[in-house]
């Protein structure tokens, strides 16, 4: 038996659809040059399966004859080992974007180096104390005090206000995050379903244990989908692992919470369960995290450290030394002082900076106000004097007024800036390892067009080799054994 | 070899033009609001020391304002405590001109008649006021401390105090008594009471009296007003020290907030220049490397 003639005929066509398909693969990277996502795929081009040269004696010769080549398999060009690490920093980016953006709006509720701050208001309150002493017969002057003095409680209210809304819409956030999160979820075990079936399409199993030894088709396209929607959970929360199976089916475990499985589909994360994954420490990274964070702790008023907290001390702190010496004078008309600060409840919340208020008397009458001593005339100040040494007495958690509120701003300060400065070294760390990602899987159009010229030149070699064996096949037929004719 | 991909150039150029961009705006807002400092973030141990310095720099102030209003009190009791004693002095050549024995009585009676005017006119300079309130009754303020008709005093006894300084207190207001009674206590015999014993002492035609007792009372009652009005004085004194003290803290206070906060603005053109010049030139370059591929040169 011997090689058909036709047999060239056969090895130019394959290479001319071979060359065809690669060309459709640059084709397919070039349009999605752009696709978020999307990894470049390469058409992998073997050897066909060649035959071996039988002579028609029967004698084997040595070697086998090539024929031709056909495309094995489409390749995405991924590596999965920077994924991995990709995500993780990208979740810890997430979670510091949040944390600075919720610190940089706590500072801008309380905003200093301001002529409004809380800082210039207390200021203001005591040097309006210090205008009452110099002249306490003046109405205008103790009109002026009441009025500092409600300036500085709504600034107190203002601000506390603020962060009460802070917090509640850093609530509706988180559930926002979890919905996202569950759709995620929902959307990558529909993959998996996809993924399945079709690795398992025509695949070599294993004989003994059936699992996928070969996988029958490589759905690339469904790969970086999924591998994208990994992606975008990863800004949601940390993920802590991403295991796959035979079929190329993936478990999710995020933030320590097993929400996709092969078999089973996805499992919603509810809030409870963030909730606890965060006390645990197992939310360790992501928009969650830091929304988390933000809640149950520097935003929230039970959290003795938060700075709504920190806010309630100085309220309190202010709200008592005044009204602690406020009693201890006489007012214009020679009686005792009354309360000088109220509360508008009398427990929280919200805690003592959002319900401090001025007391209704003082602001009906200023004459009210004890700015001297008991059983002296309109000219005593003496307890105004007293007011004023408030100022850098030891009151506020031992510590002057200013000490505890510029405790409170440094730390606040700090925090903001070390935060900043922790995004810009996790956006290197990023944009390195998204460099990588890029460097691999990422379409080079150069290289596009290169291959593009590759594939076509090769493409039209073969079709000359075509038209070759057709010149020959036309001389055998319709020239031989026509000689002299 | 590390692959470099269109996308990849794209995010670059991307990534540094909103770095570059960032610090251009930074340095805007530096030479915009000519602070350093803007919020607390930008410099947390700077912006802390500024919070305190600013506080400083208000309470100096204050106190300047406090010694102000007691430099005024003062001057107004140092001018009423003046116009008596010019009254006394008067008071003292009528007794002398009286205890020569030259005058009947008569003529006593018109130095007597001259004294009662003399009353009346120590009695307006005692009832000085300032700013509306009475000098010297004590924090009565708003009572007459010698009313008409009596002799006595009206006010209170207290003391009324100021605040000049952190801790610091000075005191105010010479009490009626304090300022115009031998001996200078609740029960001393005051300006008023003298002058009218001194005319009654006229009318009755006691030149023993008058020679004596009476010329005694004035010359000590002078003494006295000038014990007073040297207090005055040593408080204006203080209150003028402390001043200047506080005038020269505000200004160190000041330079330093300002070295603190305040924009070298200077440096801040200089970098401003120099930023953009480099956005300008990230512009560009970016521009170059984003539009031309392979795809450009190929038929």
């Amino acid at each position: 038996m011997s090689v058909s003639t036709f047999n060239g005929i056969n090895i130019a066509m394959r290479g001319l659809i071979a060359q065809q398909r690669a060309l459709d693969t640059t084709t397919h990277n070039i349009a999605n040059a752009n696709t978020e996502g999307y990894t470049r795929q390469e058409a992998v081009l073997e050897a066909a399966d060649p035959i071996s040269n039988v002579s028609v004696w029967g004698m084997i010769f040595p070697g086998q004859m090539g024929q031709g080549v056909t495309v094995d398999s489409y390749r995405r060009i991924r590596d999965v080992f920077n994924d991995v690490q990709l995500r993780s920093a990208v979740s810890d980016q997430s979670a510091l974007d949040v944390r600075y953006r919720e610190l940089h709006a706590i500072s801008l509720a309380i905003p200093e180096p301001s002529d409004n701050g809380l800082q210039a208001l207390v200021q203001n309150f005591f040097n309006a104390w210090h205008d009452v002493s110099n002249n306490p017969e003046s109405l205008a002057a103790r009109q002026a005090l009441a009025q500092a003095g409600q300036s500085l409680t709504g600034a107190f209210n203002h601000a506390s206000t603020t962060f009460t809304q802070m917090r509640a819409n850093d609530d509706t956030e988180i559930d926002a995050d979890i919905t996202d999160a569950n759709s995620i979820l929902q959307q990558i075990s529909d993959l998996n379903g996809q993924i399945g079936q079709l690795v398992l399409a025509g695949a070599q199993l294993d004989p003994n244990t059936l699992q996928v030894v070969k996988p029958g088709q490589v759905p690339n396209d469904l790969l970086d989908r999924r591998d994208l929607l990994l992606d975008n959970l990863g800004k949601l929360a940390n993920i802590t692992s991403v295991t796959y199976d035979d079929q190329n089916r993936a478990t999710v475990v995020v933030a320590g919470l097993t929400a996709v499985t092969p078999t089973g589909g996805a499992t919603p994360i509810t809030r409870a369960q963030i909730d606890a994954q965060f006390a645990s420490g197992a939310l360790s990274g992501g928009a969650l995290q830091g929304l988390e964070d933000a809640y149950q702790n520097f935003l929230n008023e039970a959290n003795a450290t938060s700075y709504p907290a920190q806010l309630n001390t100085l309220a309190q702190a202010l709200h008592d030394a005044v009204n602690a010496q406020h009693a201890l004078g006489a007012d214009l008309g020679g009686n005792a002082g009354g309360i000088f600060f109220d509360f508008s409840s009398a427990t929280g919340p919200p805690g003592a900076a959002g319900r401090i208020m001025m007391s209704a008397a003082i602001m009906a009458s200023p004459a009210t106000i004890a700015a001297g001593a008991t059983g002296q005339g309109p000219g005593s100040s003496t307890n105004a004097n007293a007011m004023v040494a408030l100022q850098d007495a030891v009151t506020t958690g031992g510590t002057t007024f200013l000490d505890y509120y510029n405790g409170l701003q440094s730390g606040l300060g700090t925090a903001t800036q070390s935060t900043a400065r922790s995004q810009d070294a996790q956006q290197i760390i990023v944009s390195g390892l998204s460099d990588r990602r890029n460097a691999a899987s990422g379409v080079s159009l150069d290289e596009e067009m290169t291959n593009m010229i590759k594939f076509q030149h090769a493409y039209a070699a073969a079709s000359r080799v075509l038209s070759a064996m057709d010149e020959n096949l036309d001389r055998l037929i319709n020239n031989t054994g026509r000689v002299g004719l | 070899m590390i692959r470099s991909t269109n996308n990849q150039a794209a995010t670059h150029v991307l990534d540094d033009l909103q770095r570059v961009s960032a610090n251009l705006q930074r340095t805007q807002r530096k030479l915009s609001t000519g602070k350093e400092i803007s919020q607390v973030e930008d410099n947390p141990v700077g912006a802390g020391r500024a919070l305190f310095l600013r506080s400083e720099v208000s309470d100096v102030q204050q106190y300047q304002k406090n010694i102000n209003e007691a430099l005024g009190f003062q001057d107004a009791s140092e001018s009423a405590m003046s116009s008596v004693q010019d009254i006394m002095k008067r008071a003292k050549e009528l007794v002398v001109q009286a205890g020569n024995g030259a005058l009947d009585q008569s003529g006593l009676n018109n130095i007597a008649a001259e004294i009662k005017q003399l009353v009346e006119a120590a009695r307006e300079a005692m009832n000085g006021t300032y700013a509306g309130r009475y000098l010297f009754s004590g924090t009565a303020t708003l009572t007459k401390p010698f009313p008409g008709p009596g002799l006595t005093y009206a006010g209170d006894d207290n003391v009324m105090q100021r605040v000049i300084g952190q801790g610091e207190q000075v005191d105010l207001n010479l009490r009626g008594w304090e300022a115009f009674s031998v001996p200078p206590t609740t029960g001393g015999q005051n300006v008023l009471q003298l002058l009218d014993q001194i005319a009654t002492d006229l009318q009755s035609g006691n030149r023993a009296a008058l020679g004596n007792a009476d010329l005694q009372g004035v010359d000590d009652m002078l003494d006295q007003l000038s014990a007073a009005r040297a207090q005055v004085g040593a408080r204006t004194n203080r209150l003028e020290t402390q001043q200047t003290r506080l005038k020269d803290t505000e200004l160190n206070v000041e330079d330093l907030l300002s070295k603190t906060e305040d924009a070298d603005m200077a440096k801040a053109m200089v970098d401003f220049s120099m930023q953009q010049s480099i956005y300008q030139s990230a512009l560009q370059s970016g521009a170059r490397v984003l539009q031309p591929s392979l795809l450009d040169f190929l038929r």
